[in-house]
């Protein structure tokens, strides 16, 4: 049997139910405010996740604020009430034992929609939600305990959805019956199932209740382990990546500092490579800072009026030394369409200038550098392209190109990099201005970097 | 330092970092020994075979063949099992535990070092091997 329906149902009414529905409405009541302290925990824990939590906490708020006396309960429920009332003065006057009956009714409507609505609430929690006797036995389930636990893991009067959770869950709701609501316990586990889901589980006494009765909330801690398994891989490249310029400053100063480099040329030449590497080293903090605060929402783009055209021949201009120190030649091709979007002109440039370094850097001496500007009257947007005839990019590096710290083999043998030059630009184009960024690229050919800014997104961004 | 008066010993290191490649090569060089470099593992495998060399020290993390794979595949050929491994890393933590015995890697030292300390340690593993000899 399925307890996913409402507790007003005669035959799932739990034993010493003498007040009709009240005690279920207790006990729905529990397991929801059971679930507001846990999210409230999960805040101080970090349990805490963006998906799910505002349903939990949105019918704890309902019953923490609800009260049979309270201004907040549901508004048909309080029509319900002022009908049952209205009804029992006008009925007092003429029969009063019909106007108690009539009044009766009336209040029972009215506690079922409330309890009706409690239960909804119970439903629409993301967790799993459960009560259980001292037995282990399921007295009441949410919906999300059968999709975590499985169908039939939740079935009334079993120990199915008890069996199907760690064992130490168990023990965990004999502890808290036996302290008799003076604790509560937290456990971190993985479920029974084929793919060893992670949950957090809390245990709590339902109070209030003739019977000995736990609430059992399961979330599932899925994401949450992808997002500490990203941070700590996050933080190992990090590490790698800070370490390496640091090895080479440390490196060159000591060499330096120990009279070791006679001749003074090659002086000169360690000199400029601390400088570089100190670059490099500086670099690579900020750019682990600006794509943190895009990623955190912290960053805004202040959007102007944004001439394309202009702006791919000034990065040009910037970089045509390098380009001429390596004998590349650069041109740019713009469209005699207006190239005008609403952007960040200094992230803009940015992200122009990476790529062009980008191409600079993995394309031979000699060889040919190009940028396009064009406008997609469909998608209504500004189209910048970056080309060059360079090295090109294996077709199987092309989806992690854009990540953080990727860089393609063979490629750090020609030129250095932070690793994160293009994570940052797919944040400014993408998450800041609502843009696309891709690459199409053939190894021995060369590569076609592009970006496309809406020219709308002022307007879409206002509204 | 020549170690035993008729040759220098020669010293092979693998970096894909040119700047670290040029810094260590010119420590041990300063110190006397014969170096020659190379920039990945498949590289190192290859000078090892035509020019050979009394001990390497390379890179963890490097493109086409990491300094571990190098070192097993040092250690799976009879003819270079016997040369010692000096492995440089800025990730020791990743170095799990048991593949720097299993791979014969006979130290790791962490980036950033000093040259002046990896010169030492390279001197004491000398020593040990003579020792041992």
């Amino acid at each position: 049997m399925q307890l996913d329906q409402g507790p007003t149902s005669n035959a799932r009414r739990p034993e010493g139910e003498g007040r009709g529905i009240t005690p279920w409405i207790a006990l729905a009541s529990i397991p929801v405010a059971a679930a507001g302290g846990y999210f409230v925990d999960s805040i101080a824990t970090g349990w805490m996740i963006a998906g799910g939590s505002a349903a939990v906490a949105f019918c704890a708020t309902m019953f923490f604020t609800s009260s049979d006396q309270d201004d907040s309960q549901p508004q048909s429920a309080a029509k319900a009430s002022a009908a049952a009332a209205a009804a029992r003065r006008a009925q007092a006057a003429a029969d009063p034992n019909a106007g108690k009956d009539a009044a009766s009714d009336v209040l029972a409507r009215a506690m079922e929609v409330r309890s009706t609505e409690r239960t909804a609430l119970l439903h629409a929690i993301t967790d799993a939600v459960l009560l259980v006797d001292s037995h282990g036995e399921t007295r009441f389930a949410n919906k999300c305990a059968s999709k975590l636990l499985g169908e039939h893991a939740t079935d009334a009067g079993t120990r199915h959805a008890i069996e199907a959770l760690p064992p130490q869950v168990m023990r965990a709701v004999q502890a808290v019956i036996e302290a008799g609501g003076s604790e509560r316990r937290r456990i971190e586990a993985e479920l029974k199932d084929s793919a060893a889901t992670p949950v957090a589980v809390l245990v709590n006494l339902v109070s209030d209740c003739p019977q000995a009765l736990a609430a059992i909330i399961v979330r599932d801690v899925r994401s949450e382990r992808e997002a500490d398994r990203m941070k700590s891989e996050f933080v190992a490249k990090a590490s790698h990546e800070l370490r390496t310029p640091l090895a080479s400053l440390r490196a060159y100063a000591e060499l330096l500092a120990d009279g070791e480099v006679e001749d003074e040329n090659q002086r000169r030449e360690f000199a400029g490579v601390i400088l570089s590497e100190t670059g490099r080293l500086s670099t690579l903090v900020d750019r682990m800072l600006d794509i943190g605060r895009i990623e955190s929402g912290l960053a805004r783009a202040n959007l102007e009026s944004v001439d394309f055209n202009d702006l791919c021949l000034r990065c040009v201009e910037e970089q045509q030394g390098e380009a001429n120190r390596r004998m590349i030649t650069m041109k740019v091709t713009r469209t005699e369409r207006a190239a005008i979007a609403a952007a960040d002109r200094p992230l803009m440039k940015q992200v122009i200038l990476n790529l062009l370094s980008n191409a600079i850097k993995y394309t031979p001496d000699g060889g040919e550098v190009s940028v396009e500007v064009d406008t997609d009257n469909l998608a209504r947007s500004v189209v910048i392209s970056v080309r060059d005839n360079g090295l090109g990019i294996p077709e199987h590096a092309i989806p992690r190109l854009f990540g953080k710290f990727y860089r393609v083999e063979n490629h750090e043998k020609f030129a250095k990099g932070t690793g994160l030059g293009l994570n940052l630009c797919r944040n400014i184009v993408e998450a800041m201005h609502g843009g696309q960024i891709g690459v199409d690229s053939k190894v021995g050919v060369g590569s076609r970097f592009w970006f496309a800014i809406p020219q709308d997104h002022a307007a879409r961004k206002a509204a | 330092m020549p170690d035993d008066g008729t040759r220098p010993v020669r010293i092979l290191v693998a970096d894909d970092e040119a700047y670290i490649l040029q810094v260590v090569a010119l420590k041990l060089r300063n110190a006397g020994y014969d170096v020659c470099t190379a920039f990945d593992g498949q590289e190192a495998l290859g000078l090892l075979y035509t020019q050979g060399a009394d001990i390497v020290v390379t890179d963890l993390q490097m493109p086409h063949m990491t300094g571990i794979a190098l070192a097993r595949a040092m250690s799976a050929d009879p003819s270079l099992a016997s040369i010692p491994v000096m492995m440089l890393t800025a990730r020791g933590h990743l170095l799990r535990e048991g593949e720097a015995d299993s791979a014969n890697i006979a130290r790791v030292v962490h980036k950033p070092f000093s040259p002046r300390a990896l010169l030492g340690e390279i001197e004491s593993l000398l020593a040990e091997r003579r020792r041992a000899a």
